[in-house]
């Protein structure tokens, strides 16, 4: 009997490990002896045989014993303090809420959210579908639509489909929010990552329209920067022959990478952008541009603009293509005339 | 839907009526339990009763002694002390005032 008793007692004790350690040793201190009184009394009225017949299931007796503590789900410290937090958050909310609402016009700030819920539910959809168009595309920029394989109609298709997908799941939930606590959460996941892609979309939006805004607006942005309008180089020997081939670098050793048709084979090269297209880049780059009509290319030896040429130079028939001349590396010499910032 | 069940009337006075049985006569666990029964509570549990004495007992209101038995365990009295005793007479006047409250309210329904 007495090893029943004391199983049965560490049993009820299982039961209630989630009580703080205070109450649970106040109730179960005693509960042995107590048991050990029962189980007497019970062999006296010539009773049942187990302590389990007499008195239910330990878990039984442990549910009934918790009842006596007044409140039912015993929280652990953690629990408590965590619901502590979320009552004070909520009396806080309470309380702007009720201070808000009436600047606003409304009896609460609530009141008033309320009624954006079906604005949120469009939001949503609209947001869920570029999120989708984002995750489908690959390159190309962002807009203000969804685009599916560059079809805006298609776009446009799924971009309803979402939206009255959104307001459906807004009415439903609103109705009766899901029973289930694992979608609850699923769903609030679910909105957190919809939300920091719209907050992401929205700065992109806001930056690019920023950008835009200021280079058209402001013509600093072309003057502080000369070489906006070149589209290739031409770099001449001092012989005031075209070098073909030729390469320009920075006093780093990195290439300047100048002019359109430069960049884009840049983008272009093998490796997709790695470090193996640096060195492709030569000048001139623009395999169709012909070279520009200046009255002292070729034709005779003239002085260039920025030097006298040395008497010692005589204008060569064939200028090495690339290895000997490359420029210096004061950028000044490599673009011709250079102007000044 | 509306259930009214002793079980959930009989939480909010248990601890009334524990104390109200050892106004006249200390007892113990099992003996507290048979009692309340007799009384007609017939649905009260032993864990009720054994986790009501325990925090009553935690919270001032009840004194206890261990008598040694002949045969068996040796049983653990309840008793009622002042304290016990004040609560027992504040508790029966808030009880009365309710009881007399719901029978009005009852009786006008009906």
């Amino acid at each position: 009997m007495n090893v029943e008793i004391a199983q049965y007692a560490a049993q009820v004790g299982a039961a209630l490990s989630d009580l703080p350690e205070q109450a649970r040793n106040d109730l179960l201190e005693d509960l042995p002896a107590h048991l050990a009184e029962v189980a007497a009394e019970i062999e006296a009225e010539g009773g049942g045989a187990t302590l389990t017949e007499r008195l239910g299931p330990p878990s039984a007796y442990a549910a009934e014993l918790r009842a006596t503590l007044g409140h039912t789900g015993g929280p652990s410290r953690p629990a408590a303090w965590a619901g502590r937090a979320v009552s004070r958050v909520r009396a806080r909310w309470g309380r702007l809420d009720r201070r808000l609402g009436p600047v606003i016009g409304y009896e609460r700030l609530g009141e008033f959210l309320a009624l954006l819920r079906p604005a949120w539910w469009v939001v949503r959809g609209w947001l869920v579908a570029m999120l989708v168009a984002q995750l489908w595309r690959d390159g190309d920029g962002l807009g203000l639509l969804p685009r599916f394989e560059g079809s805006t109609v298609l776009g446009l298709l799924v971009l309803i489909a979402f939206v009255v997908g959104s307001i459906w799941l807004g009415r439903r939930t609103t109705a009766a929010p899901p029973a289930r606590r694992r979608t609850r959460v699923a769903l609030g996941a679910a909105t957190a990552v919809v939300v920091v892609f719209g907050l992401g979309l929205w700065v992109a939006a806001d930056d690019r329209l920023m950008g835009s805004f200021w280079q058209e607006s402001t013509p600093t942005s072309w003057v502080s920067d000369p070489y906006n309008q070149v589209n290739d180089i031409f770099v001449l020997g001092p012989d005031g022959q075209i070098i073909q081939g030729a390469r320009l670098v920075d006093q780093d050793g990195s290439p300047v990478v100048l002019g359109y048709c430069a960049q884009r084979f840049g983008w272009e090269g093998p490796g997709g952008g790695g470090r193996g297209w640096e060195w492709r880049v030569v000048y001139p780059s623009c395999p169709d541009l012909s070279a520009p009509q200046l009255p002292w290319v070729a034709v005779s030896p003239a002085p260039l603009p920025w030097e006298t040429p040395s008497p010692s130079v005589a204008p060569a028939p064939s200028p090495s293509p690339s290895g000997a001349v490359l420029p210096s590396p004061s950028p000044s010499a490599s673009a011709g005339p250079a102007p000044t910032r | 839907m509306l259930s009214v069940d002793t079980t959930q009337l009989l939480k909010g006075v248990l601890d009334l009526a524990v104390l109200a049985v050892l106004r006249d006569d200390d007892g113990y666990g099992y003996d507290i339990l048979r009692r309340l029964r007799t009384a007609g509570l017939t649905e009260i549990g032993d864990a009720s009763v054994y986790g009501t004495l325990r925090r009553l007992f935690a919270a001032g209101y009840l004194t206890t002694y261990v008598v040694p038995s002949e045969e068996g365990p040796h049983r653990k009295y309840y008793a009622l002390n002042p304290a016990g005793r004040t609560q027992l007479k504040q508790g029966g006047d808030v009880w009365r005032g309710f009881a007399s409250t719901m029978n009005t309210l009852l009786r006008e329904s009906a």
